[in-house]
């Protein structure tokens, strides 16, 4: 059964290609949320729109305890996947591979790999405990909405201690906001840990160097790396 | 020239893709010392790239020890839509497999039975493993 | 580099292996494939290597043939032999270098009872296999976009993003787990030169090994939609005394599941510290 690429172009009517290799440019991957520069962390005006994660109380205490353990603490230092939306905004660039019943975008940190399948399945059977998530996705109009379920509760949003449960629920929306920028809007839902849905958004920049391409992340093997010459 | 699917070693974990050798199996367990116990299911930890479940056995004297029990990558159980949650926590089972060499509470199972009689899975694979 | 001709005269007599030999060297007309709108014969889905298992190049064996074999052998029976993947020499070897096939049989010997952390094999510790070992580690998804052909792991993902428009390789300095390719197509062979090798993954669990000077040159030519010859030529002057080749067919994988879909495959962030589990105290008496 082969699996047609889709080449359309929104000249042809089709969807938009969001084919390429994109990068953030924010400081979200030490902290989402407005803060100053620390000894860990440059400043940053923060992502989060409407400025705070609303925690439920308990939650807002576990996240000051995972801030004071941070250094440590932050799955990110194992090289552990670093869920989604944040394996979107470390800073290392990856590459979206758009075809016709799926978009494959692999990441350069530790190969993390997302199937976005667009073919109008359904997400199997829950709970499943991935770090990324399982992720179906489709288009309304020019804008690219994945539904992403199926989280284990293993990956922080930040090194600053944002975190999740298994019930986390994300929606992304990917849209072009000319060739060389993707608008990327993220709604967080987490009943266990939040008191409402919330949302981030950030701009993804196109990597224009000539013959750009993703090289190595390997992360856990860095310890390892003495023992094999 | 016949060509072999590998879809015909159903019955494996992991089945339908060529072997899966995550590492030596002779390097961590030693297949002269199989093993059978029985306990309650404490903890399901369902991760690649080998499952855990840790049961609670009485030894003698009532002490209860913690043995942890590595199965096959959970990707199989759940391509059948198997769930962790269809295992409840409590749940008395017989555990065959072979005992870790570094001396641990730590076996490769080969089979987990339930009291309805359902047989969790199937082992892990890796180079050397026994095919049950 | 064609050592087609010379294998057959060499003869080198398995059965299975002269009729591979025949259908590539007999080249019957090309199948004609479906095209990718860029041109590209379309070969996109899930493969996977028809014997699969990385215990060893020159005696294959599915997982857990190692241990049968163990066990026939106490029963004094003889295990049945294998064809070895290297399919340029006589005795199917690797020609190394006595230097190297020391080192080799070293690793080789310390399998079972891995004594310090050189001994354990990389993949144990969920680090990349690097792209031969992959293609026969686990079955894979070959995915193809305008100008690139790319293949993602079931397992543990590692993947190789193949440019296909003759850009030159990033510099020496960078070597990478899973190498840097850049392919072409010749007819329905596709051709991948592929260097930039770190080396520190294994050939195979049993210690195979190349250097990060490695250049090794892959043709996968699909003698049909459902069929791929895979042959990688790997050279390496600081290890081997001559270039060498491995051959395998790869076939179509899960036709009778059209809903199949990769699914996550984590690795490292599972698996315990190996260190623990292989160099831990033993109650086993094999401890070397």
């Amino acid at each position: 059964m082969a699996v047609a690429i889709l080449t359309a172009t929104v000249a042809a009517g089709g969807p938009p290609d969001l084919s390429g290799i994109w990068q953030v440019l924010n400081t979200a991957d030490w902290d989402v949320q407005a803060h100053q520069a620390r000894k860990d962390a440059p400043a940053g005006t923060g992502v989060v729109e409407g400025g705070g994660i609303p925690y439920q109380p308990w939650a807002l205490a576990k996240k000051k305890e995972n801030f004071e353990n941070r250094a440590t603490a932050d799955p990110r230092v194992k090289c552990d996947l670093p869920g989604v939306p944040r394996i979107n905004y470390t800073p290392l660039p990856f590459q979206i591979l758009q075809g016709a019943s799926q978009v494959k975008i692999l990441y350069e940190y530790a190969h993390g790999v997302r199937s976005i399948y667009t073919n109008g399945t359904q997400h199997p059977k829950g709970h499943i405990d991935w770090w990324l998530g399982d992720s179906r996705g489709h288009w309304e109009g020019d804008t690219l909405v994945v539904d992403v379920v199926d989280f284990n509760d293993q990956s922080w949003f930040d090194r600053a201690g944002d975190f999740h449960s298994d019930e986390l629920h994300v929606v992304e929306r990917y849209t072009l906001a000319d060739a060389d920028h993707l608008n990327y809007e993220v709604t967080i839902e987490d009943p266990k840990v939040f008191t409402r849905p919330w949302k981030m958004s950030m701009i993804l920049y196109r990597r224009k160097e000539a013959n750009f391409q993703l090289l190595e992340y390997e992360c856990y093997g860095f310890d390892y790396e003495q023992y094999y010459p | 020239m016949r060509v072999r699917l590998p879809g015909l070693l159903l019955g494996l974990i992991l089945a339908s893709v060529p072997a899966v050798a995550h590492h030596s199996f002779s390097a961590e367990y030693d297949v002269d010392k199989p093993i059978t116990l029985k306990g309650t299911l404490t903890k399901l930890d369902w991760v690649n790239p080998h499952g855990w479940i840790y049961i609670d056995v009485k030894g003698e004297g009532g002490k209860v020890t913690n043995w942890a029990v590595e199965f096959g990558g959970p990707n199989a159980l759940l391509r059948r839509g198997v769930r962790k949650t269809d295992f409840p926590v409590g749940v008395e089972v017989t555990v065959q497999g072979y005992r870790a060499k570094n001396g641990t509470a730590t076996i490769n199972g080969k089979s987990v039975k339930l009291p309805d009689g359902r047989d969790f899975y199937t082992g892990s694979s890796g180079p050397g493993t026994p095919e049950n | 580099m064609d050592s087609i001709t010379s294998s057959i005269t060499r003869n080198a007599v398995r059965a299975g292996f002269i009729a591979v030999l025949t259908c590539v060297a007999a080249m019957p007309a090309m199948p004609q494939l479906a095209r990718t709108p860029d041109g590209q014969p379309d070969v996109q889905g899930f493969w996977a290597a028809e014997v699969g298992g990385t215990y060893s190049l020159v005696n294959p064996r599915r997982g857990g043939g190692r241990l049968r074999e163990e066990l026939l052998e106490r029963q004094g029976k003889k295990p049945p032999t294998k064809q070895s993947r290297v399919v340029d020499s006589a005795d199917g070897q690797i020609p190394y270098q006595p230097w190297a096939r020391a080192k080799q049989k070293d690793i080789e010997d310390h399998i079972d009872s891995p004594t310090k952390q050189e001994y354990i094999d990389p993949q144990a510790r969920c680090l990349p296999d690097g792209a031969i070992r992959s293609i026969f580690w686990s079955g894979y998804e070959v995915l193809q976009y305008p100008g690139y052909f790319v293949f993602v792991y079931d397992q543990n993902h590692p993947f190789r993003i193949i440019p296909l428009d003759g850009r030159p390789h990033i510099p020496e300095e960078v070597k990478l787990w899973m190498s840097d390719s850049r392919g072409h197509w010749e007819g329905n062979t596709l051709v991948v030169d592929v260097t930039n090798t770190n080396s520190k993954s294994r050939l195979d669990n049993e210690g195979d090994f190349a250097s990060d000077k490695v250049h090794i040159v892959e043709r996968f030519t699909f003698t049909d939609a459902n069929t791929m010859d895979y042959r990688a030529t790997i050279e390496d002057p600081s290890v081997y005394t001559r270039p060498w080749t491995i051959a395998a067919r790869m076939v179509r994988a899960h036709r009778e599941e059209p809903d199949y879909e990769q699914w996550e495959d984590a690795c490292h962030e599972g698996e315990r510290n190996a260190d623990d589990s292989f160099l831990g105290k033993k109650t086993s008496p094999q401890e070397k």
